[in-house]
C-alpha cells in the first residue's frame, strides 16, 4: 500500500511542474519587464525603475481604463449571477434525465467559437438592420445610438459568453446540496422562501462565490468581445496592454499593466473569499 | 398526537405501482412499523403521509380532518431521515431549534425547549458543536430531538438506525422506545430489519409489491403469518411441502419448535419426520443445526447442551402439531 501510495504521489508532479513552473517562470518575466523603462522600438532599459507603475497612476487614461474594466466585469458578473442562480438551482432539482439533456445542450453552445457569436451580434444589431429598425420605429432605441462601440454591447457580448459557464458551475454547487436538507427544513415548517433562506442559500454561498470570481477574473481579461463589439471605443484593460505591445511596442508599460490587474484582481479574490469565510460557518465545512 | 388514517391511498407512477389502494388507521399514540423488502412501497406511504408524494387516489387524515392538500411544512410533522439530514451550517442548538424559529416561538421559549430537549437525549454539552463534530450516534439523537422539539402531531422515521453499527443500533432502538413511550406520539417508523420491528412496534404492517400483506402485533405476525411471504420474511421458518384438500401448500414451522429425537422417543401426539444432519453452527448462546429430509432442507434451533449430533448422522425430527402453521402455496 505504502509503495503504491508513493507512486501516484509521483503521478502529481509532472502537471504541477507544468502548471505552476508555466505560471510562475512567465509572471516573473513579465513583471521584471514591467520595472524597465521603455526607450522606443521595443528596446527596454537596463535600470531598475517605477516610471511605468508611476505612468499608470498619472495618466487618466490608464485608470479610466482601469475602472471601466472592473465595472464592466463586476456589472456583468452580477447580471448573470441574477439571471442564472434560480436556473441552475432548478436544473439541479429536476429529473436528473431532463437536466442532463439540457446541460448538453449549454455545453454544446461552446462548440461555436467565440468570434463567431460575437460577429453574429454585430450583424444583428446592425444600426440599419431588421431588428434596429424595429426597435426605432417602436421609440425604444435613440435614432443615434450605435450598439458597435456602445458600453451596452460589450456588457452583452460578456453576458453571453458568461451565462453558459456560469449555469453550469452554479449546477454543480446545487448537486452538492443533498434535497434531504430542504425536505428536513420543509417538514419542520420552512416554507418553500424560508428553505432557500435557511437552507439553500448559505449552503451554496461558498461554491457562488468561488464561481462568481471564477467568472470575475476570466472577464476582467476578455479580450475578443471587447475588441468586436467595442469598436475600439471601449478600452478595457486588455485592449490597453494589446495596443501598448503591438502598436507602441512598448513592452515595460503592457507588463506593467497587466501587473495592475493582476493586483487588483488578486486583491479582490481575497477580500472576498475572507468575507465570506467569516459570515458563515458552513465555509468551513463545505469548502 | 394524532390518530392517522389513510382511506383508499395508492400511487402509480406511471408504469409503476408503488402502491396500491391501502386503508390504514393508525391510533393515538401507537408506534406502528411499516416492514418489508425495498421496493415494496413502505417509503412511499411514509412519504404520503409527510405530503412530499401526493397520493393518485385515496386520502390521508389527521384526528379526521382530511390533510391529503395540505403541504408538508402545514401538516405539524416531526422526521427522522435516514442519514439524519441535519444541517451541516448550524449548530446543534440551531438544529434542534429550527422548527421553533420557523414556527415563531419566542426567544426565550426556543432557549428553555432546545435545553429540555438536550437534557431529554442526554447530550447537554454539544450545543454549540456542527453536526459534523459529534458521531453518528449523536447525530441520531440530535434529528430526534428536531423533530419533536415543536411537538408533531405525528412522528415519522425513515430507517434511522440504518447508518449506525449493530451495538449502537441495538442501544438506540431502547432509547428511542422509552422516548416515543415517554412522550406517546403517533409514530410511524419504516424499516426492512425484522428484529428492529419487532423490538419498537406496537403493530407491525408487513408490507409486500405495494400492499400491506399483513397487519397485527408482533406475537401475531410471528406466531401466525396468514402467508408464505410474512412467515418467511419476519424471523426464519422451515416449509415443508404438503397437500390440504387436494392443494399443494406448506406447512410452516419455527426452527426453535422443531426437535432431534433422543433416546426418550417422540414425544405423545407429536408428528415426526427422519433428516440427515448436514452442518452446524454455533452461535453461542444457540446451536443452529441444518438438516435434509427428503427434498427439503431444514433448520432447527436449540440449546448446546439438548442434542450432540454428527453431521451426516441420520436423525428423527418431532414437533407439536399446534405449532405449525399450514399456509397456502
Amino acid at each position: 500500500m505504502r509503495a503504491a501510495g508513493r507512486f501516484w504521489g509521483l503521478l502529481l508532479i509532472p502537471p504541477a511542474l507544468f502548471s505552476g513552473g508555466l505560471l510562475l517562470l512567465t509572471q516573473i518575466v513579465f513583471l521584471s519587464a514591467s520595472f524597465h523603462a521603455d526607450e522606443g522600438l521595443g528596446v527596454a532599459g537596463q535600470a531598475f525603475t517605477w516610471e511605468n507603475y508611476q505612468q499608470v497612476w498619472r495618466d487618466p487614461e490608464y485608470l479610466q481604463s482601469l475602472g471601466l474594466t472592473l465595472r464592466l466585469a463586476a456589472l456583468v458578473v452580477l447580471v448573470t449571477l441574477v439571471m442564472t442562480w434560480p436556473v441552475a438551482y432548478l436544473l439541479s432539482r429536476t429529473s436528473p434525465r431532463i437536466a442532463m439533456v439540457l446541460i448538453a445542450a449549454i455545453i454544446a453552445t461552446s462548440f461555436v467559437t467565440l468570434p463567431i457569436k460575437t460577429l453574429g451580434m454585430v450583424i444583428l444589431f446592425a444600426t440599419d438592420g431588421a431588428l434596429m429598425r424595429s426597435l426605432r420605429a417602436l421609440g425604444l432605441a435613440d435614432a443615434h445610438f450605435r450598439f458597435v462601440g456602445s458600453f451596452f454591447a460589450v456588457a452583452v457580448g460578456y453576458t453571453h459568453l458568461a451565462i453558459s459557464f456560469m449555469v453550469t458551475m452554479l449546477f454543480s454547487v446545487f448537486q452538492a446540496i443533498p434535497q434531504r436538507l430542504e425536505e428536513a427544513a420543509t417538514i419542520h415548517g420552512a416554507t418553500r422562501l424560508r428553505v432557500l433562506w435557511r437552507v439553500v442559500l448559505p449552503l451554496s454561498l461558498p461554491g457562488t462565490v468561488s464561481a462568481t470570481l471564477v467568472l470575475f477574473n476570466l472577464l476582467t481579461g476578455a479580450f475578443v468581445s471587447a475588441v468586436l463589439l467595442g469598436g475600439g471605443k471601449i478600452l478595457t484593460l486588455s485592449l490597453l496592454i494589446q495596443r501598448s505591445l503591438i502598436l507602441f511596442n512598448e513592452y515595460g508599460m503592457a507588463a506593467a499593466l497587466a501587473g495592475v490587474l493582476l493586483l487588483l484582481v488578486l486583491l479582490v479574490n481575497i477580500v472576498s473569499v475572507v468575507a465570506v469565510s467569516r459570515l458563515t460557518p458552513a465555509a468551513r465545512v463545505i469548502a | 398526537m394524532a390518530r392517522v388514517g389513510l382511506l383508499g391511498v395508492s400511487k402509480q407512477y406511471r408504469e409503476h405501482r408503488a402502491l396500491l389502494p391501502t386503508d390504514l388507521d393508525i391510533a393515538d399514540g401507537e408506534f406502528l412499523t411499516l416492514l418489508g423488502p425495498s421496493g415494496c412501497g413502505k417509503t412511499t406511504m411514509l412519504r404520503i403521509i409527510a405530503g412530499f408524494v401526493e397520493p393518485s387516489t385515496g386520502s390521508v387524515r389527521f384526528d379526521g380532518e382530511d390533510v391529503t392538500r395540505v403541504a408538508p411544512n402545514r401538516r405539524a410533522i416531526g422526521m427522522v431521515f435516514q442519514d439524519y439530514a441535519l444541517f451541516p451550517h448550524l449548530t446543534i442548538f440551531e438544529n434542534i431549534a429550527f422548527g421553533l424559529r420557523e414556527r415563531g416561538w419566542a426567544r426565550v421559549k426556543i432557549h428553555a425547549r432546545v435545553s429540555e430537549l438536550l437534557d431529554l437525549i442526554k447530550l447537554p454539552a454539544i450545543a454549540r458543536r456542527l453536526p459534523a463534530e459529534i458521531s453518528g450516534g449523536q447525530q441520531q439523537r440530535v434529528a430526534f430531538a428536531r423533530a419533536i422539539a415543536h411537538p408533531p402531531r405525528v412522528l415519522l422515521m425513515d430507517e434511522p438506525l440504518g447508518a449506525l453499527d449493530l451495538k449502537l443500533r441495538e442501544a438506540m432502538q431502547f432509547e428511542l422506545r422509552r422516548l416515543q413511550r415517554a412522550l406517546g406520539i403517533t409514530t410511524v417508523y419504516v424499516t426492512h430489519d425484522q428484529t428492529e420491528a419487532m423490538n419498537l412496534s406496537d403493530r407491525i404492517a408487513v408490507m409486500e409489491a405495494g400492499r400491506i400483506r399483513q397487519i397485527g402485533l408482533p406475537r401475531d405476525i410471528y406466531d401466525r403469518p396468514t402467508s408464505r411471504f410474512v412467515a418467511e420474511f419476519v424471523g426464519q421458518i422451515n416449509l415443508l411441502p404438503t397437500q390440504t384438500r387436494g392443494h399443494a401448500g406448506s406447512l410452516a414451522i419455527r426452527p426453535q419448535h422443531l426437535a432431534i429425537a433422543n433416546g426418550a422417543g417422540i414425544p405423545e401426539g407429536h408428528d415426526s419426520l427422519p433428516a440427515r444432519v448436514l452442518t452446524q453452527v454455533f452461535t453461542g448462546n444457540l446451536v443452529h443445526i441444518q438438516l435434509q429430509a427428503q427434498d427439503t432442507l431444514l433448520t432447527v434451533e436449540t440449546r448446546p447442551s439438548e442434542h450432540d449430533v454428527a453431521e451426516g448422522e441420520a436423525v428423527t425430527l418431532h414437533w407439536h402439531p399446534d405449532r405449525c402453521i399450514v399456509l397456502g402455496a
